[in-house]
């Protein structure tokens, strides 16, 4: 049996506590790469059309307020599609595809249905 | 003219928010590593392509942040589901490395902490929600704070910690043969 000797577990519990900023700056980038990423970013938030919202639960009655943000804008609504992932792998997605725009609704912690909305104001921008 | 005032009013409107973008960036570029490190852990993913894929998220919601919740909390949400986005990508889509040979990043390929990266995998193992919160919790987020991200009562949250802790306890003993 390939027994280890590692920390206890109480050790290794405080260290993750205390010393994830240490870990991640083995690794952290310096500042003009983590610009150029954000540069970067911003050109690229520009040509995506695929846009992810995060969600705390799948809740379907949600998708008509992001549909009404986006025909708001101007932009029709040709799909309103709803998808579960195979062997309840997955929480639920639920899917609205707008004019070659794909929004999609996945579970997540911490958003509100005012999050939705502000993403999808953001979306339609 | 008008139309130029306009065009002059707009370029330097977008230059200052690109300058305080930057700055958010800078400000919590630490936090923002660790969580795409965190999440590329045992996968076959470039921590800076997930760095990029946050950036697009923050820079998105960017003007949308109201500061109902703290900066670091909002950073750390957005960053948190972008992440958690990815990764639901990545299952369904099929591997393309085994763990075994998967790149944690260009200089962070060597294993520093045996001990920290086994608590880090099996935290990536633990229910979406539950990882989600330990992880906040972990990166320093008080109760109340978490409680607010995740809609929860700060009772709900503190039990909640405890019991995953206990959880991850038992699992990292029953690894280690301590038990």
């Amino acid at each position: 049996m390939n027994a280890k000797r590692n920390d206890d577990f109480q050790t290794v519990w405080e260290r993750r506590k205390q010393n994830w900023q240490q870990q991640a700056e083995k690794t952290l980038p310096d500042d003009a790469t983590l610009l150029r990423l954000a540069e970067t970013a911003r050109q690229q938030s520009q040509q995506q059309t695929a846009v992810v919202v995060p969600l705390t639960r799948p809740r379907k009655r949600w998708i008509p307020y992001a549909a009404a943000a986006c025909i708001a804008a101007g932009l029709t609504v040709v799909e309103l599609a709803h998808q579960s992932q195979p062997d309840n792998e997955l929480p639920v997605a639920e899917e609205i595809t707008v004019e070659g725009q794909t929004i999609h609704f996945l579970c997540n912690n911490g958003c509100s249905v005012q999050d939705i909305l502000l993403s999808a104001n953001e979306v339609i921008k | 003219m008008e139309p130029s005032k306009s065009y002059e009013a707009n370029k330097n409107n977008a230059e200052a928010s690109q300058a305080e973008f930057n700055a958010l960036v800078l400000r919590h570029k630490t936090m923002l590593w660790h969580i795409c490190s965190d999440y590329s852990l045992g996968r076959a993913w470039n921590i800076e392509d997930c760095m990029q894929e946050v950036l697009i998220s923050l820079w998105r919601s960017f003007g949308a942040f109201e500061g109902r919740s703290s900066e670091k909390t909002w950073v750390w949400r957005v960053a948190t589901n972008t992440m958690l986005m990815l990764r639901r990508k990545d299952v369904r889509s099929p591997q393309t490395e085994s763990i075994e040979t998967a790149s944690v990043g260009e200089k962070g390929d060597e294993p520093s902490d045996e001990s920290y990266q086994q608590l880090q995998q099996l935290i990536d193992t633990l229910p979406e929600e539950s990882g989600t919160i330990i992880r906040a919790f972990l990166d320093g987020f008080s109760y109340k704070e978490i409680a607010d991200m995740t809609d929860s009562s700060v009772g709900a949250v503190a039990m909640r910690i405890a019991r995953t802790k206990q959880k991850l306890k038992q699992m990292y003993e029953r690894e280690n043969n301590t038990l």
